[in-house]
């Protein structure tokens, strides 16, 4: 198990550090205790700083950690991260984060250059965090069968804070219903993900990192509102999916699915069911009932708890449960 | 007197064949050097599609770019290529520069040819589309001129030289008998 979350960290992380920087980072990864590589979720390296590795939502401190990243280190490593090619990325700069190979995504942040008050791209670049990605199977065991009724699949808003697991929730159903699920009578369905920002499917070079079915189209990095729209004329599908929504714009292109007879799967930060209603363009799609499950997860405890599911009319179905095996597996991304 | 004249027929003909040499080596050197000017024109052309409408990273684009042309420019960008796959984070204005630099030794451009095409490096690779391609637009234009300089050298100068070859060879005969 170590050896191939070791092999795959070398392969697919560490590779987009520097020589001398990599170094530093492999002895400091191989002297973490045990049962922290597996865990390890972050990876951040700040100009100045010694490196910083997170597990589990927390820092884990590392003895002889006094290695300070050096300006020369993060301008190599973010030449190594955009392949010497900002106009290759440029989109995903402009955002604050890169995906790379493994579905991994390298946030980053430094001086942000202006053009009419939206953010161009960034300069003077001066940290990274690089948040290591997991497939995780059985991350929506608990979820599935709130979603699925009667052999089909329900319109759903997966809901919650920052690192709640909605993102890991979302992709773990669409590897399902891309799959089927014949426990649940659910046949396999052809899906389309819109992609915006890469986490879901995580594609590099146009190939999905992490497993999201064999029945799966994405369009990756497309606005979310345009893509709807382009999948539904140009691929047909029967589910769609895509990430955190919330403008009207969305809303607009998610009411639009739904009366194609295509069924949405979204995610949305929130806090509480409140936080959703206070949301214009979400608020209006509660209005609609647009959604025939609305899912909030709870950052409070272990990432993947379930807080509360509703159906389109509102009313609680279930109390507060835990996501169990879910939750230490839905920790990645 | 027979083995004397069949000697400077001989010595003649050696003369004229090396003045039409020397002369068609240095018309040659003309027009290598418009060739690859203009192959790298193109090849410029299409690192701007490339860029603009494809995205596609560096080192791709310059492997694009080095399977459609020939011999000096074609290595000239596989040059490049390994210097960005090798170079542990390497900005790409070094793997240019680095590249041209031992292309100028073997090159049949001129060294003001190598000054602008040095000028991209510092801008390649670090900047959005528009940018990236405002850059390279403003090498083509560049190349263009130098393209233009080099055609009427080429025609003018080459014939000139070819002819001179035989002319100066003519001469040192008209000498030495």
């Amino acid at each position: 198990m170590r050896g191939n979350t070791w092999a795959r960290l070398e392969a697919e992380v560490l590779v987009y550090m520097p020589q001398n920087l990599r170094r530093v980072a492999q002895n400091l990864l191989s002297s973490l205790p045990p049962g922290a590589l597996e865990g390890l979720s972050e990876i951040r390296v700040r100009q100045g700083m010694p490196l910083a590795f997170m597990c589990r939502g927390a820092e884990t401190p590392v003895p002889q950690n006094d290695y300070c990243v050096s300006q020369d280190d993060i301008a190599r490593m973010f030449n190594i991260i955009s392949a010497n090619s900002v106009h290759a990325h440029e989109e995903e700069i402009r955002a604050g984060y890169v995906t790379v190979k493994g579905g991994h995504r390298i946030g980053m942040a430094g001086k942000a250059v202006l053009d009419r008050g939206r953010v161009q791209t960034l300069r003077h670049i001066r940290s990274f965090n690089i948040r290591i990605a997991r497939d995780l199977p059985g991350a929506s065991s608990v979820v599935l069968p709130l979603v699925v009724v009667s052999g089909r699949p329900l319109a759903t808003l997966v809901a919650g804070p920052p690192g709640s697991g909605k993102t890991t929730i979302l992709r773990e159903l669409c590897r399902q219903f891309s799959n089927g699920v014949p426990e649940l009578g659910l046949r396999p369905q052809n899906v389309g993900v819109v992609d915006e920002r890469s986490e879901i499917a995580g594609c590099y070079g146009g190939i999905p990192q992490n497993d999201v079915g064999p029945r799966t189209d994405i369009l990756d990095a497309c606005p979310k509102a345009e893509g709807m729209m382009m999948l539904i004329r140009a691929m047909g599908p029967d589910v769609l999916i895509t990430d955190e929504i919330g403008t009207i714009e969305d809303a607009v292109a998610i009411l639009e699915a739904t009366v194609a007879g295509v069924v949405v799967l979204a995610s949305a930060h929130a806090s509480s069911r409140a936080d959703l209603s206070r949301r214009p363009g979400l608020s209006r799609l509660l209005d609609a009932r647009a959604f025939g499950r609305i899912v909030l997860l709870s950052g409070s405890r272990e990432p993947g708890t379930i807080e509360q599911v509703w159906d389109a009319a509102g009313e609680p179905l279930l109390g507060s449960i835990a996501g169990g095996a879910a939750g230490d597996r839905a920790a990645g991304l | 007197m027979t083995v004397r004249l069949a000697f400077k027929i001989l010595g003649s003909g050696f003369l004229l064949a090396s003045g039409a040499l020397a002369g068609r080596h240095l018309a040659k050197a003309l027009a290598r050097r418009l060739s690859v000017l203009e192959e790298f024109q193109v090849a410029m052309e299409r690192l701007v599609t490339e860029i603009r409408f494809s995205s596609s990273p560096l080192h791709e684009a310059l492997e694009e770019l080095a399977t459609a042309c020939r011999d000096e420019c074609r290595d000239f960008f596989l040059a490049v290529v390994r210097l960005l796959r090798q170079g542990d984070g390497l900005p790409a204005k070094a793997a240019w520069s680095d590249a041209l630099e031992a292309w100028a030794k073997s090159s049949a451009l001129a060294s003001t040819d190598i000054e602008s095409i040095a000028l991209l490096g510092p801008a390649l690779g670090s900047s959005g589309r528009e940018d990236q391609s405002k850059h390279l637009e403003s090498l083509i234009q560049r190349l263009r001129v130098h393209v233009d300089e080099a055609r009427a050298r080429s025609s003018k100068l080459g014939a000139f030289y070819r002819e001179m070859g035989l002319y100066v060879a003519s001469l040192m005969i008209l000498l030495l008998l």
